[in-house]
């Protein structure tokens, strides 16, 4: 009987495995070679860099590789990471964010924000910003060095907004450090599979039981 | 280190390498420095946005047409190489689109001054009542004559500047030859006037105090300066003609009243760990009678009792002295084997040669010989007191320390060229609108502005920030592929200890 009850922990165990999926980069610039000769990051000037991402997927965390520079931003300095849907998204003005949360600068180098639970309901292209928004964002101007090496999944574009009002274009645009982790989909039919075998099994072995003891 | 040796020999294009391979170095370091020495007084300087009506630089041109189209490279109002100069610009000579995006993010770093180095409008005329008023009779014609057409350009820009005083920067002005000067070359000029060629003519001053001397004046009465900078400013030479640079010598043989067309004054600020002393001080580097030249007899006396003053208060002094030309031109052209590209003729203060100054300047105890160079008197003065020069004038934005060419002192100070406001760049388009690849130095062809910061500690940092031109192009042969409206800001130069 304690098989029994150990064999159908085992099943209902692996039948959940696959939610507990963990988490990957989806978008990985690696790190600037340099902290120099970095691009400027304020309220007129945003960057960003185009990743993909599954239908389902859920993002988690948004990194920044920033340094102060010359410009004195004190540490817990605010400012905004969001996210937009590559549709139509270059040279657009009014492109609008489909989800944006603060991140906050602490000393140079990634920083950014973690615990995220964003799901992108459909999958295709997205773009991952960075940007200071007054008033909401303390930070007055932060630099993005350029360029950057030894990542593991490459943007498949930057952009940036010079605050003309055209949008972001990425028509000279350099690259710059950012990294964008999410956890993949549950995979759902595979799970379901292990989990009618673990029952058939289960059921199998309890009909052998029962096979035994009447004869 | 660099030995005081090394440092004589370096040439303008190598120093300029080092320097920026200096900076590279040192941001990172004192990047880390600065979070933890907050900023107590700060200020931007620029200058160069005039626009030129028939040598604008073709990457700022406009394509014109049909509405409807969604590709930027030919769309309506965006960037052409064969398009047109935009039409606001064309009438009041601004180049308005980088000049307002070089003002936008310098009010978002809120500097407490911003000092423009000259050239804020494409003026060249001669701004007087002409001789020939009875025969002007049409309303167009009268527009378009010199004293007109220079007073709206200056409306122009004083109205493109007027918001920064309202997000807590005071603009102080330099004069430029654009403003000095009559060019007897320009179609521009309505009735020309001028004798041929360029020279600096007394009207044209009175014009440029006619149109930015409430800007001056307010250092002496102060019914703004303090309430926008938070600082008092304290007046101290060039408000009366008594204090004003005075004719010949080191000064030039000038010809006219120099009253706030050079002018010093001083800046105490709150905050710093011990007393320091912000010396200011705006020269014109062409005078009526003396163009390309710097009064430097008049600098020798005030920076000498600037040194005074901060030893009496136990104070420390700093010095930023403004002009609108270097004093050692930038050398932005590589010379090819084949000889095809000459160097960059002098166009600063090492263009007047053949005058004879004084053969020596005095200032602080020390005799400085000139070698009858008035750019080695300048630069004598400016080392002595291991000032930094800010300038304009060459389209373009350099960063150098320049050892003194008079050998009196072995300061090297820094010469600031940020000329690069808005005008047509210097280092102009290939033949075929290609980029000059290689350049000498990468920033060649930005905008450009410099952010001055004084920290509690008295440390005087230096940044230059700047966008390109817009254009992708191949790095080998600079074809142009593609022509953005603007690039993205980057930091060209970062100089951790100015002073």
């Amino acid at each position: 009987m304690k098989n029994k009850v150990l064999m159908a922990g085992i099943v209902i165990a692996a039948a959940a495995l696959p939610g507990m999926a963990s988490a990957a980069f989806v978008l990985d610039t690696g790190t600037p070679t340099s902290n120099a000769m970095a691009m400027s990051l304020d309220s007129g000037d945003f960057y960003a860099a185009e990743f993909s991402l599954a239908a389902g997927s859920t993002v988690t965390s948004i990194q920044a590789y920033i340094t102060n520079a010359f410009f004195a931003d004190s540490p817990n300095d605010t400012f905004t990471l969001a996210i937009y849907s590559g549709n139509n998204f270059l040279n657009n003005r009014n492109a609008a964010a489909v989800f944006a949360t603060q991140g906050s600068y602490q000393s140079d180098g990634w920083n950014g924000a973690n615990g995220l639970s964003w799901t992108a309901s459909t999958g295709g292209n997205y773009w991952a910003a960075v940007e200071i928004n007054p008033p909401a964002d303390s930070a007055v101007q932060l630099a993005l060095p350029s360029p950057t090496s030894g990542g593991t999944v490459a943007a498949k574009d930057f952009a940036f907004n010079d605050g003309s009002g055209n949008g972001y274009s990425d028509a000279g645009a350099l690259p710059f450090g950012i990294q964008v982790t999410a956890t993949a989909p549950v995979p759902l039919p595979p799970t379901l599979w292990l989990f009618a075998c673990g029952a058939l099994g289960l059921g199998f072995g309890v009909r052998r039981k029962g096979d035994s003891a009447a004869a | 280190m660099r030995s005081d040796e090394s440092r004589a020999k370096l040439g303008v294009g190598s120093s300029a390498l080092l320097t920026a391979a200096l900076a590279v170095a040192s941001l990172g370091a004192s990047g880390l420095a600065m979070a933890s020495d907050p900023v107590v007084f700060s200020f931007a300087t620029v200058g160069d946005s005039r626009q030129d009506p028939a040598s604008f630089d073709p990457t700022t041109a406009l394509a014109v047409g049909a509405a409807g189209g969604t590709d930027q490279a030919s769309a309506p109002g965006y960037p052409s190489l064969t398009g047109t100069l935009l039409p606001q610009d064309a009438q009041w000579l601004t180049s308005t689109k980088p000049f307002a995006r070089i003002l936008r993010t310098i009010q978002t770093e809120k500097p407490n001054l911003l000092v423009f180095n000259g050239d804020m409008i494409y003026g060249y005329g001669r701004p007087e009542l002409p001789p020939q008023l009875a025969s002007i009779t049409t309303l167009p014609t009268l527009m378009k004559t010199d004293a007109v057409f220079e007073y709206l350009q200056y409306a122009f820009w004083r109205g493109i500047v007027a918001p920064l005083f309202e997000t807590g920067t005071y603009v102080v002005p330099v004069p430029g030859n654009h403003e000095t000067q009559c060019n007897s070359s320009k179609s521009t000029n309505n009735p020309n006037n001028c004798a041929s060629g360029k020279a600096a003519y007394p009207e044209n001053e009175q014009a440029f105090l006619a149109n930015m001397g409430d800007l001056i004046e307010d250092i002496q009465v102060n019914e703004r300066f303090q309430t926008v900078t938070g600082a008092a400013p304290v007046p101290i030479n060039g408000f009366t003609s008594a204090t004003a640079p005075a004719t010949g010598g080191n000064n030039g043989p000038l010809n006219a009243n120099e009253t706030e067309l050079s002018y010093s004054f001083d800046i105490t600020p709150a905050g710093t760990t011990t007393p320091e002393l912000l010396h200011f001080v705006i020269i014109n580097t062409d005078p009526s009678g003396a163009d390309a030249t710097a009064p430097s007899d008049w600098l020798a006396a005030d920076l000498a009792a600037a040194k005074q003053r901060a030893a009496a208060a136990g104070a420390i002094p700093k010095y930023f002295v403004f002009g609108h030309k270097p004093a050692f031109t930038y050398d932005y052209n590589l010379v090819n084997s084949k000889g095809s590209n000459q160097p960059v003729s002098p166009g600063g203060l090492d263009a007047n040669t053949g005058v004879d100054p004084a053969a020596s300047v005095s200032t602080d105890g020390v005799t400085i010989p000139t070698g009858g160079s008035y750019r080695n008197a300048f630069w004598g003065v400016i080392a002595h007191y291991n000032a930094t020069y800010f300038s304009g004038h060459e389209h373009i934005v350099n960063v150098q320390a320049i050892a003194d060419p008079t050998k009196s002192s072995t300061n090297t100070p820094y010469q600031v060229i940020v000329g690069a406001g808005g005008s047509p760049f210097d280092d102009t388009l290939a033949p075929g609108n290609a980029e000059p690849v290689p350049f000498t130095n990468p920033w060649d062809r930005f905008y450009g502005w410099a952010l001055v910061q004084v920290h509690q500690s008295g440390a005087v940092t230096l940044s230059v920030q700047g966008f390109n031109d817009g254009a992708t192009f191949n790095p080998n042969t600079g074809a142009i592929s593609s022509l953005g409206a603007s690039g993205p800001l980057q930091l060209l130069y970062s100089i951790p200890s100015l002073q």
